[in-house]
Order: structure tokens, then C-alpha cells, then sequence
């Protein structure tokens, strides 16, 4: 098997597993919305917690208060909210969001074992061709669904969001499925593109940024759906949407500046100018300046919350307006299909 | 980390936290000021500021935008809006209107610019005097509605001296890698505590690299960008633009792919200044040459025609390569052109478009049209095949051979390095302010009725993992001082 199957193949299962494990968030929500968790489990751990957390006197006006305390299940009386309401007492202070369900293990290990052979495929492809393989549609896409899903494992060890794990998820899935439609001939670069360290860096920060940018908005619907009244107990509390999608932007906004910074180095190598206000580079400007606002907007009165929270929303679809910026507008990068 | 005892600061200590309890910076004088000064610093004003430069850049992303000198050029701008309207139909001319083919040159584009930039200055102006405060002369005591109403808080009432309990939670403070200060009134001990007190500076830094970009943009509008630079391969061409400099290309080859794509177009210059050669290089897209500040990029390439011009006693007038760097209308010829000013003459090379089969003029000949003066009138015009000599008017011309040209953008920017500091002062403010973090933790030891009683507060708005960082600093002091009752 010559190594251009192999990378093929890695895709592939990538995208398969990446599928089912999408299913099984999907079916990991629907089970904590209908109250089918795991409550044993739950109530241990969280038990452990929670008395750990009284133990010394902590207080946090409106900080760590516990999300699920005090609220009813998203669905609670529609299909099973008698057997939730009756499990309450014996899981005391556990958040319905964060426990587990049959599927939430097999949602993750599928997830993640999707992630490792696109991770293969991203290596072996970036062998093949010696750089960073995001150098056209099809790279750029496997890489950015990769990244999309990589976010959302690395900040779902911090958070418990498995719950409103299937938008990332199912953004990544999208991601894979488009470029499976999309030629993967490996190709030779343009002139203007043939500067491997630069591509890898300036495209490899915008595969990260944009795959970052996912699970904040993941969180940002949710925050959305969710309101400051936490009207679902299985969706994470606003609290905890809050904090990831702060968390993945204040990770985000760095790299996604650094991108842009490089791009008009490279700029300034390629096209004679650091800035050209090329439609691309003019909507990554537009993508930062929005999560710029988030950034200072989040912890304004009139602003935090549901317009924060909008703003993620935005901010992403500004994120995927960039990213398919080659069909949407003519322009200097338009040669990579980028 | 530990710092002497000092005194509690004085109720008129300007620091960060004046804004919590309400205290807002005062400026005297003039009211009118005053108003712009406020509305200047305040967040709501920069956040409505970028919105609409965000709002103003989506439209010039999703509208095509006139090319740069086009829109001063009315018939040629009118012809380009023309061409728009099979993609734009009904809303060509609103979109016009309403200036959307030119957002980014536009009056109330660079207005939002100018006044965000002044936005941003006052912001940092206002910020950074209370920053220097925060990080040098900290507020050191609280009042006792801070223990209540802080954002993060804890109390413990533990079986310790107060001297003990001061010693614990300092110690903690300072295996957490905090800086504490102390201070002794008579109700108890106050301890401050912080860590990475420079963090919050990454957002003066942050902001003042906007104003250092722009300054950077600005200051390079005192340079030159020349995209049409065509220099025909043998020719010495001078770069002008108030340099001295001159561009020879010796060689000009591109390569492909078996696909057709393009896999390298490569020129080889030698750069005069005055009549010394200073340098010599290979120039392809993604490597420029550089001279001093005047840089050299691949851009185009075309044919051409070397040719050569002599008068009636054999002078030669003109001997260099002629960029057929145009095309007629139908598209048939390439067409290019040479004056002549000594002699008042505007003097156009024809030859047939390549590939194409339908021009009057047959492949492997050129037409000389020579023109006399502004009127344009013409004096003369032939079809010649190379090394043939004709004469039209007082002038013969040759048509020496074919050639090619090389076609470079040739750029000086004496902004460009204002816009990489404001670069790095970008990345190195926002990484400074996003990943060293600015913790504040006040304490207070005081002696109560069950024990010494230990509170501790904090305030927490945008660092997400302060709270887990308090807890621990609580639970930490906690279990230093074995056997404590909480509270």
C-alpha cells in the first residue's frame, strides 16, 4: 500500500468514526435530556466534590454555585421525568449535564479514536508533500475538522460539555464530508505558494484558530439555547457555556492575530505589501475584529450574556465565511482554492 | 516575594479598584472636554467604533472593490461599474450610491479609523497611570463589605494565633508564586497578595500597536508602490520614484508543471545605482530582491519587441525592448508603445496576439504606427518583419527581434517596520495579558470570638481560572492550620 492509500484509508476512517461518534453524541444529549444517565456513577464523584467544596467555606457570588442544583431535567415529566425527578434526592448536587449516560463513553472513545486516524492522515499527508499539508481545499479541510474536533477533546478535559459536544462534532463531520467531495490529488504548489515554512506556520495557526473557534461556538449556542436561567438541565449551566467559549477564544485570539500577522509577512514577500485588503485577508480582519469585540464585550453590562453569546455565533460564521472565502470572492488567494 | 510591612494605603490611592467602589476619575476644567474625554474611554464608544469598522469591512469583502486610481478616472470607473452588473443587476448603482465599491478609501472608513485610533489613546492614557498604581502601590486593605461582596470569598475561623494564621496564609501565598504585602492595623493583620502584576500592561501594549500599525500605514503612503514596473529582457530600465537606481533584466524564464500549472517564473536582475551594479539576484514570486529599502518583486511577465530607432545621419534615438503589454480591443494584438519626446513622437508596436490567428498583421511581423505630438496625428504606418529597416517620416525603424519582458512591482515602505512593532506588540500584549493573568487576592487575620478568623476575597471578571486557583489557596491555608472549624 503506497503511502497516498494509506493517508486515503486514515481519512476515511476518520471520517466514519468521526460519523458514529457524532451519533453517539447525539445520542449521549438525548439520553441526558430524557434523563437516562448513568446516576451511580454521578452521584459519587459529584458527591466527593461537593463536600469538598463546603468543606472550607467557599463562596462565589454567582461563581461556584453548582449548575444543577435546584433545577429540572430539560424534558422532565415528557418522557421520563418522574424517574429523574425520583433520582434527584440520591444524586444531591450532581449537573445533569456533566453526568454520564450509556453513550457518553462510547460518544468520546469513538470521537476520539476518529481523531487519531484523521491525525494519521494529516501526518502522513504532511510527509508526502513536505509541508504543512493545508495547501489547498482538501488539506485545509481534513486539517480544520481535525482541529475542530482536537478543541473540543482537549477543552472537553476541563469541562464537562460532552452534552453540546455533537456541534463541534458534527461541524468536524460537515468538514470531512465536504472535503470528501473535494479532489485529493496531491498536487505541486504554485509560485506563489511555494514557501513551505511560511504555509505550514500562517495556515497550520489558521487550522488551529478556526478548529478553537468551534467549540466556542458550540458553547455560544448553547449559552443561547440555555438563557441565564439555565432553562435545560442537561445542557451545561451559562456559567460553565460562559467559560469554555472564554476559555477556547482567549486560547483563540492569539493565534488567529499571530495568523494574520504572518499572512501579511508573507504578504509583504509574495504580493509586495503587508496588506492589500484582498477579500481573504480583509475577512480574517472582520473574524478578529468580532471576537475582538467579545473580548471586550463579554463583561459589559448591556453585553455580557445572550449578545456575548451571539457574538461567538457570529465570530464562527464569520470564521467559515473566511475559510470558503474562494467561493464566496475573487481575490489573491484564490489561486490556492483556499 | 515577600515585601516589607507598609502602611494601609491612603483613602485617596488611585488604583483599579476605586472603580469597584465607585470612584471615577475626575478631570477639571472644561466641560466640553470633559464629555469627549468620557465619551473617548469609554468601552461602549470603542466597542461601537470596531462594530462598525467590522460592519464597513464585511461589505468591502462581499462587494467587489475598485482597483487602486480607478475611481479618479470617471469613464474608466463608469466602464468598471458596467462590468458589475451582471453579477449585482438592480443593485449596481445603490451599491455605488452608497460607496460600497471603494469602503476601504472611503471618507467615513478612515473617519471610524481616525476616531478609533484617538478611541484607543485615550483608553490607554486613562488605564495605564491606574495600572502603575495597581502594580507599584497596591491597595493593601479592604473594608469589611469586600469580604462580603466579593465576586470570590472565603472565611475560616482556625484554632491558630493570629501571628500563626498571618504566617500560613503568607506562606501559601508565597508557594503559590505571589507577591505579598502586609500591613498591621488594630482590628488585624491585612495581606495583599498578587501575581503577575505586569500582565494587565499587555493591554496598553495590545492597544498602542493599533496606533503603531496605522502610524506604520500612514508613513508608508510617503513611499512608493510601483506595479507596473515592465522591464524587456537586455533593457536597462530606471526604477525613477526618486531613486537613483536602474534594473536590467538579463534572463526571464517560466516553467511548468505537465498539468499546464505554473511551477516557477524567474527573473534575473541586475540593479544599477547610478552606473555602478550594486547587485545581481534571482527574483521569483516568493523571493524578492532588497536594496537598501526599495524592494523588487516578480509580478508579470509578457513579450516584446526589441527595436531599434535611428535618424536621417544613422543616430541612434532608441534601441531597447518594447513591452507589448497591452491588447486591442478585439483582443487579436498585443500592443505596445514608445515616445520619442525629443522628437514629439508617440510611436505604437503592433503584433499579432499569441495564438491568435484572426489579426491583419501575420505572425512573426510587427506594424509600426508612429504619431506626431498630442493631436495624435499620425505620420505614418508599416508591417516589417524582423531586421528590415522602413522608414516613415524623418526616422528609420527596425524591428530588431523578439523578446520578452519581465514585469515587477518595485516598492519602498518606510512604514513597513512601525507596522511589525505594532506586530509584535500585538502578540506579545495579548499574550501577556491572556496567559500571565493579573491575581489579586486580599486577607484579612483577625482575632474572633471562636478563633483567629481568616477571610480572604478577591475579584474576578475576565480569569476564568481564578476560581480553581482560590480554592486551592483556601483549602491549602485550610489544611496548614490543621483542626479549623469552618464558617
Amino acid at each position: 500500500m503506497s503511502l497516498a492509500s494509506l493517508a486515503g484509508l486514515l481519512f476515511t476512517l476518520g471520517s466514519i468514526l468521526v460519523s458514529v461518534g457524532f451519533a453517539a453524541h447525539i445520542g449521549h444529549a438525548v439520553l441526558l435530556a430524557n434523563g437516562r444517565r448513568l446516576v451511580l456513577a454521578a452521584s459519587a464523584a459529584r458527591s466527593t466534590a461537593a463536600a469538598a467544596a463546603a468543606s472550607v467555606g467557599l463562596a462565589a457570588a454567582g461563581g461556584s454555585r453548582d449548575p444543577g442544583a435546584g433545577r429540572m431535567p430539560a424534558y422532565a415529566g415528557v418522557a421520563s421525568g418522574s424517574f429523574v425527578a425520583a433520582q434527584r434526592a440520591a444524586i444531591g448536587v450532581v449537573p445533569e449535564s456533566a453526568a454520564p449516560s450509556p453513550l457518553s463513553g462510547a460518544a468520546l472513545l469513538i470521537t476520539l479514536a476518529g481523531w487519531v486516524a484523521l491525525a494519521g492522515a494529516v501526518l502522513v499527508r504532511a510527509y508526502l508533500v513536505g509541508r504543512g499539508p493545508w495547501g489547498n481545499l482538501y488539506e485545509f479541510s481534513v486539517a480544520f475538522a481535525f482541529s475542530i474536533i482536537g478543541g473540543y477533546l482537549v477543552l472537553g478535559r476541563r469541562y464537562p460539555i460532552r452534552s453540546i459536544g455533537f456541534i463541534p462534532v458534527g461541524v468536524g463531520l460537515a468538514m470531512l464530508l465536504y472535503a470528501s467531495s473535494l479532489p485529493s490529488d496531491i498536487a505541486p504548489l504554485v509560485p506563489a505558494l511555494q514557501n513551505a515554512p511560511l504555509l505550514t506556520i500562517h495556515v497550520g495557526m489558521a487550522v488551529i484558530s478556526y478548529g478553537i473557534f468551534a467549540t466556542s461556538f458550540a458553547a455560544g449556542i448553547g449559552y443561547l439555547v440555555q438563557g441565564r436561567q439555565d432553562r435545560f438541565s442537561w445542557l451545561p449551566s451559562h456559567t460553565t457555556l460562559d467559560q469554555v467559549a472564554y476559555r477556547a477564544v482567549v486560547i483563540g485570539f492569539p493565534i488567529f492575530a499571530t495568523m494574520i500577522i504572518l499572512g501579511s509577512w508573507w504578504a509583504s514577500i509574495a504580493w509586495s505589501r503587508y496588506w492589500g485588503w484582498d477579500p481573504k485577508e480583509t475577512a480574517a480582519l472582520v473574524t478578529w475584529l468580532i471576537y475582538a469585540i467579545y473580548l471586550h464585550a463579554r463583561n459589559q453590562r448591556g453585553w455580557a450574556g445572550r449578545p456575548a453569546a451571539l457574538l461567538l455565533v457570529v465570530g464562527f460564521l464569520m470564521v467559515l465565511v473566511t475559510y470558503s472565502g474562494s467561493l464566496w470572492f475573487s481575490g489573491l488567494h484564490a489561486y490556492s482554492g483556499l | 516575594m515577600s515585601e516589607a510591612i507598609r502602611p494601609p494605603a491612603r483613602s485617596g490611592s488611585s488604583d483599579l479598584l476605586d472603580d469597584f467602589e465607585g470612584n471615577n476619575l475626575k478631570i477639571g476644567g472644561f466641560d466640553v472636554f470633559e464629555r469627549l474625554w468620557h465619551l473617548f474611554i469609554s468601552m461602549r464608544t470603542g466597542l461601537a467604533l470596531i462594530f462598525a469598522i467590522a460592519l464597513c469591512s464585511f461589505v468591502g469583502t462581499m462587494v467587489a472593490q475598485v482597483p487602486q486610481g480607478m475611481a479618479e478616472d470617471k469613464t474608466a470607473y463608469a466602464v468598471w461599474v458596467d462590468g458589475l452588473r451582471p453579477k449585482y443587476g438592480g443593485w449596481t448603482n445603490i451599491f455605488d450610491a452608497l460607496g460600497f465599491y471603494g469602503v476601504f478609501s472611503s471618507w467615513y472608513y478612515r473617519g471610524l479609523v481616525v476616531l478609533l485610533s484617538t478611541s484607543i489613546l485615550a483608553c490607554s492614557i486613562n488605564r495605564a497611570p491606574k495600572l502603575w498604581k495597581q502594580a507599584t502601590n497596591p491597595r493593601i486593605a479592604m473594608s469589611p463589605g469586600f469580604y462580603q461582596h466579593a465576586a470570590l470569598r472565603a472565611s475560616l475561623t482556625v484554632p491558630a494565633t493570629l501571628e500563626q494564621a498571618q504566617v500560613a496564609v503568607q506562606a501559601q501565598f508565597k508557594h503559590g508564586g505571589y507577591r505579598t504585602i502586609v500591613a498591621t492595623s488594630g482590628s488585624g493583620v491585612d495581606i495583599y497578595a498578587d501575581k503577575f502584576r505586569w500582565g494587565p500592561f499587555g493591554t496598553v501594549f495590545a492597544h498602542l500597536s493599533i496606533i503603531a500599525i496605522i502610524l506604520g500605514a500612514i508613513a508608508g503612503s510617503a513611499g512608493f508602490r510601483d506595479t507596473a514596473f515592465v522591464a524587456p529582457v537586455g533593457s536597462k530600465v530606471a526604477v525613477g520614484n526618486g531613486t537613483n537606481l536602474s534594473i536590467q533584466a538579463t534572463s526571464f524564464n517560466d516553467a511548468y508543471y505537465e498539468s499546464g500549472q505554473p511551477a516557477d517564473y524567474v527573473s534575473h536582475l541586475v540593479l544599477f545605482d547610478g552606473s555602478n551594479q550594486v547587485m545581481e539576484a534571482d527574483v521569483r514570486v516568493n523571493q524578492p530582491m532588497r536594496y537598501g529599502d526599495v524592494s523588487f518583486y516578480q509580478s508579470f511577465f509578457g513579450g516584446a519587441a526589441a527595436v531599434r530607432v535611428t535618424d536621417a545621419s544613422g543616430a541612434v534615438l532608441y534601441d531597447q525592448g518594447v513591452p507589448l503589454q497591452f491588447q486591442s480591443q478585439s483582443g487579436s494584438e498585443t500592443i505596445g508603445q514608445l515616445f520619442l519626446p525629443d522628437r514629439d513622437l508617440a510611436i505604437y508596436v503592433v503584433t499579432p496576439a499569441s495564438g491568435r490567428v484572426d489579426s491583419t498583421i501575420k505572425t512573426g511581423q510587427l506594424q509600426f504606427e508612429v504619431y506626431k505630438g498630442t493631436a495624435q496625428t499620425m505620420i505614418g504606418t508599416q508591417v516589417v518583419g524582423p531586421g528590415k529597416p522602413v522608414q516613415i517620416g524623418d526616422l528609420t525603424y527596425t524591428f530588431v527581434r523578439e523578446q520578452r519582458f519581465t514585469g515587477l512591482i518595485v516598492a519602498r515602505d518606510p512604514g513597513a517596520n512601525f507596522v511589525w512593532l505594532g506586530a509584535f506588540l500585538l502578540v506579545f500584549g495579548v499574550g501577556l495579558v491572556f496567559f500571565f493573568p493579573n491575581r489579586r487576592i486580599w486577607a484579612r487575620v483577625r482575632q474572633g470570638e471562636d478563633g483567629t478568623v481568616i477571610e480572604a476575597g478577591a475579584l474576578t471578571r475576565h480569569d476564568v481560572m481564578f476560581e480553581a486557583a482560590f480554592a486551592k489557596l483556601v483549602t491549602d491555608v485550610k489544611l496548614g492550620l490543621a483542626g479549623p472549624s469552618a464558617s
